[in-house]
This record gives C-alpha cells, structure tokens and sequence, in this order.
C-alpha cells in the first residue's frame, strides 16, 4: 500500500508534465531547457515538502534533493549546450 | 580492497559506507555533477583542436528539403513550391553571414534582418519567410522538427508562398562542426500568376519566431518579369553533404550522460532493494522518488536528439 498519495501524486504529475514538455520540445533545446530547470527545482520542493510531511527532514537530506536536482539539469544541459 | 568489496562500497548499504551506498553520498553526487562538467569541457576543447577528432555528419541535401517540404504542403493540400535560385542565393548569402559575424539568429547582431539577403539576390517579394535550423543529421528530422513547431509550420503550409530557396551549408559556429540549414520561403512581387496587392489580412508579427514579412508591391510594372521555376531536380545543386567523422560530439555526449544516469539507478535499486530487506532505518532522499526522478531525465536523455530550429 502506497502511503502518502498525496505527495506521490503530484511527483506524478510533475513528471507526466515534464515529459509533454520534452516531446512537445524535442527541437527547441531553450524551452527543454528550462523545463528541465523547472522541473529539477519542483523536485527539489517536492522533496522538502514531502520530508517536512514525514517528519523526517534534515539538512543533510536537503543537500541531497539539492544535489541529484542538480544531476539531472547537469546531464540534460550536458547534452543541450 | 577487492573489485568485489570495492562495488558493495559504492552500490551497497554497507558497514564501510555508512548503511548508504557511497556512490549515493552527497559527496559522490557532487563529484559525478563535476566529472559531467569536466567531460563536458573537455569534449568542446577536443572539438576545437585542429586534429578534428570529433565532428559532425549529416545526410541533409537541398534537393531531400524541397521534396519533404513540397510533401508536407501536398498532405496539407497545398500546391508544391518552386526551387527559387534568387532565392537559394539569399539563403547562401544568409548562411555565409551568419558564419561570418559567428551568430545563430534571425536578425545579424550588426542588425541585418533576413529581409536583407533576399534584397542582396535581388529577389523582390510579396510575402517572405525565413526557417533556419542546425545540428539536424538528416533531412526526415528535420523537417519533422519543424512542422512539430507551429511557427516553423506556419511557413512550411503557408498558401501565400510560391518559391522556395535552400541552403545546406556544413561549417564550423562557435567553435561547434555542424550544418546550417537556410530555409527561404517567397512569392514573387512580379509574378505573373499573382495577385498584384497582398491580401490585408497579412500583417507582419514581430515577435514570431519564424517570421514573415510582407511589403507593399511595386505601383508600376517591373520592366524584367522574372519567372520562378526551374523544378528542383533540374536545379544544380551542391553537394552538401560532409565527409563521414568518426566520432560525434553529440553521442558522446549522450553517451556519457546515458551512463551516469545508469549507473545511478542501478545505486539506487540496490539500495532500496538491500535496506529493505534489512530493514535499515536511516535519515536520507527517499529513494523511490530519486528513482523517477532520475528515471525521467534518463528518459529525457534518450528523447533528446541533435538538432536546433530557429
């Protein structure tokens, strides 16, 4: 059983959201990237937040959010610029 | 250490690596963010050698162009267009200036419009547009990038054109091998099958990207009528495509990030799989969500291909 839906819905979403946006924008590398932009910094929300709802928030855990957020606009603009 | 003691280190939760996959560590993600930034570099500085180590290959020709753009208007019910070579001269003179002032734009950073170049091949015009693109190894994909943007479309089964002008230029922009594609759509201010005043409904948007722009005709009768026409087969047309590199930029790229992605997940699951198993309790990133999130921009990675359209 999935607990916190909430939270695991809107991860959902977002990343439903991003991947119209990598389709729609195959060509346009600005626009892909700044949804990849976008949707790194909604990760690293969506992290703080659904920490601070489970009671489990630590700075070093905000590092970490912080962190693989950076990755993957690393490994996306790796390939875009 | 072992090779095997060495990969439960960095993929395992583990006694050495403090219940957490090293590889998972704040400290190993900051490194492999560095290891992408310096690869990275290094790929655009080996770009830049003269060795030419690294380059660029791409199947496009004019001739491919003309024929899926005339293929596209036919689905759209359009007739074909032209193969224009005032206006194939503009697209040359347009690339060549782009090279020459080293910039990847509609307008040159002096301020020349596009406009520019079909006055410079002397072709007058009542409607006219521009679509460029770069990077684009074969002329399916690119066409297919254009008619997937709307402004890009908008010119491509655009009723009021009649001629067309390609330019498929390979060349080296900002210190990047590629190939430039210049696009030029027209009609002809004095051709005899046109109206002879543009429709008012056709006002210029500035803020389009692919833009076009329409000019009021001439009030007197041009002495030289030039007629469009010859058929694209029957124009001759440069060969454009570059000699075969063997290694690309952009794979290598895609490669690496593609790896780092990989190699990630693969930490992650283990992880996951391992700390569940034996019901670790630790104060770190929820793995799951990692695992999505990573998974998305792994996906991303392998939607992204090379190509840029302006």
């Amino acid at each position: 059983m999935i607990r916190n839906k909430t939270d695991y819905s809107f991860l959902a979403f977002l990343t439903i959201a991003y991947l119209v946006a990598v389709f729609r924008f195959q060509s346009r590398q600005d626009y892909l990237l700044i949804a990849t932009g976008i949707f790194a910094m909604s990760y690293f929300v969506w992290g703080i937040s659904h920490h601070l709802r489970t009671h489990s928030f630590h700075a070093r855990i905000v590092l970490e959010y912080f962190l693989v957020a950076l990755l993957g606009v690393i490994i996306i603009s790796t390939l875009l610029i | 250490m072992s090779i095997r003691s060495q990969l439960r280190h960095w993929f395992t939760p583990h006694t050495t690596n403090n219940f957490r996959a090293k590889i998972l560590h704040n400290s190993s993600i900051f490194f492999l963010i560095g290891l992408l930034f310096g690869a990275n570099i290094f790929l655009r500085l080996l770009e830049q050698t003269p060795l030419h180590i690294l380059g660029f290959s791409s199947s496009i020709t004019i001739n491919e162009v003309v024929t899926k753009t005339n293929e596209e208007r036919l689905k759209a019910g359009l007739s074909p267009l032209n193969y224009n070579e005032k206006l194939a001269d503009a697209a040359r003179r347009k690339a060549a200036n782009m090279l020459e002032e080293n910039y990847w734009a509609h307008s040159s950073p002096s301020g020349k419009s596009p406009w520019t170049w079909f006055k410079a091949a002397g072709y007058n015009y009542l409607f006219a547009g521009e679509n460029l693109a770069k990077d684009f190894g074969s002329t399916d994909r690119l066409i297919s990038a254009w008619m997937a943007s709307t402004t890009h479309k908008e010119n491509i089964v655009n009723p009021k054109y009649k001629e067309i002008g390609i330019a498929v230029v390979p060349a080296t922009l900002s210190g990047s091998e590629t190939v430039l594609v210049v696009q030029l759509f027209g009609t002809p201010s004095n051709g005899g099958t046109l109206t002879t005043a543009p429709p008012p409904s056709v006002i210029p948007k500035p803020a389009e990207i692919a833009k076009i722009e329409t000019i009021e005709p001439e009030p007197t009768p041009v002495p030289e009528v030039i007629l469009s026409t010859p058929a694209p087969q029957e124009v001759v047309i440069a060969q454009v495509t570059p000699p075969k590199l063997p290694l690309n930029s952009f794979n290598l790229k895609k490669i690496l990030s593609l790896f780092t992605t990989l190699l990630f997940v693969i930490a992650l699951i283990t992880d996951l799989i391992l700390s569940r198993s034996q019901s670790l309790s630790r104060r770190v990133g929820n793995n799951w969500s990692h695992i999505i999130f990573i998974n998305f921009i792994l996906l991303a990675t392998m939607i992204v291909k090379a190509g840029q359209i302006l």
